[in-house]
């Protein structure tokens, strides 16, 4: 079981847990038509360094003069939470029609799984005052959050902030993971 | 200035529960105990916003 604050900090932060984010798929317009396509995330974590973080809220809001923006982000990596029993039915994202892959729990597969043991995984058992079922973080799932977005619903979105040991845990495998090289099966 | 006017939102989604599950070691979801305070009951879902370009004379 993971570690948690519950108290919300004035700025975001890496490992900070959000409800119900938007993720913009497309906008098209054609002959004064608009489409937009959006995904509602229930759950998501923040994935980029606090040190960025730090750095873009302090120029971003100190207002401290400075010679130029170096320093300030254009958005926030994200990943989202599913539950973990949709998850091991490959049910997770079955609104969005996709069938994916069904892991039983009971078996090597599962069991691995939930002990951290597979590079694409990662999962995370919540204290019970938080109201959080056990999830799943699929490393092949993130996207980008605009900061002024998040920054306007953080005050009734934040659900929790995952401390500090077991936040990095999951940023450096989620950045093995992506820094992982693909070699081409070999044919016997 | 343009304005859009939205017509339509909906949810394009397939909410229908599939039963086609066989491997009895996969949880079911009966087996969910789910409560109102989780908030992780849910599962992603698409929304697709449908707007019309209104010209303001203005």
């Amino acid at each position: 079981m993971i570690r948690v604050k519950t108290s919300r900090k004035s700025r975001i932060s890496q490992g900070d847990i959000y409800k119900n984010i938007e993720y913009i798929e497309y906008v098209s317009e054609k002959s004064g038509n608009l489409e937009i396509s959006k995904i509602n995330f229930p759950l998501v974590i923040i994935l980029t360094q606090d040190c960025d973080l730090v750095q873009d809220y302090t120029y971003r809001w100190s207002r401290q003069q400075t010679q130029n923006n170096d320093k300030l982000l254009l958005s926030v990596l994200v990943a989202p939470l599913y539950n973990a029993e949709h998850f091991f039915q490959g049910e997770h994202l079955s609104e969005l029609d996709m069938q994916m892959e069904k892991i039983s729990k009971t078996r090597s597969p599962g069991k691995y799984l939930k002990k951290n043991d597979r590079p694409r995984y990662h999962y995370l058992e919540f204290p019970k005052a938080i109201g959080i079922v056990p999830s799943v973080i699929d490393f092949k799932h993130y996207f980008s959050v605009n900061l002024n977005y998040l920054r306007n619903i953080k005050k009734s979105n934040f659900v929790c902030s995952i401390s500090e040991l077991y936040r990095e845990d999951i940023t450096s495998r989620f950045s093995n993971f992506l820094a992982r090289i693909g070699l081409p099966e070999q044919k016997v | 200035m343009n304005q859009y006017e939205v017509f339509n939102e909906e949810y394009v989604s397939n909410s229908q529960t599939k039963s086609d599950i066989k491997d009895d070691e996969i949880s079911k979801p009966s087996e969910l105990e789910i409560d109102s305070k989780h908030y992780t009951t849910s599962k992603p879902k698409r929304i697709t916003i449908r707007a019309k370009l209104i010209h303001d004379k203005s």
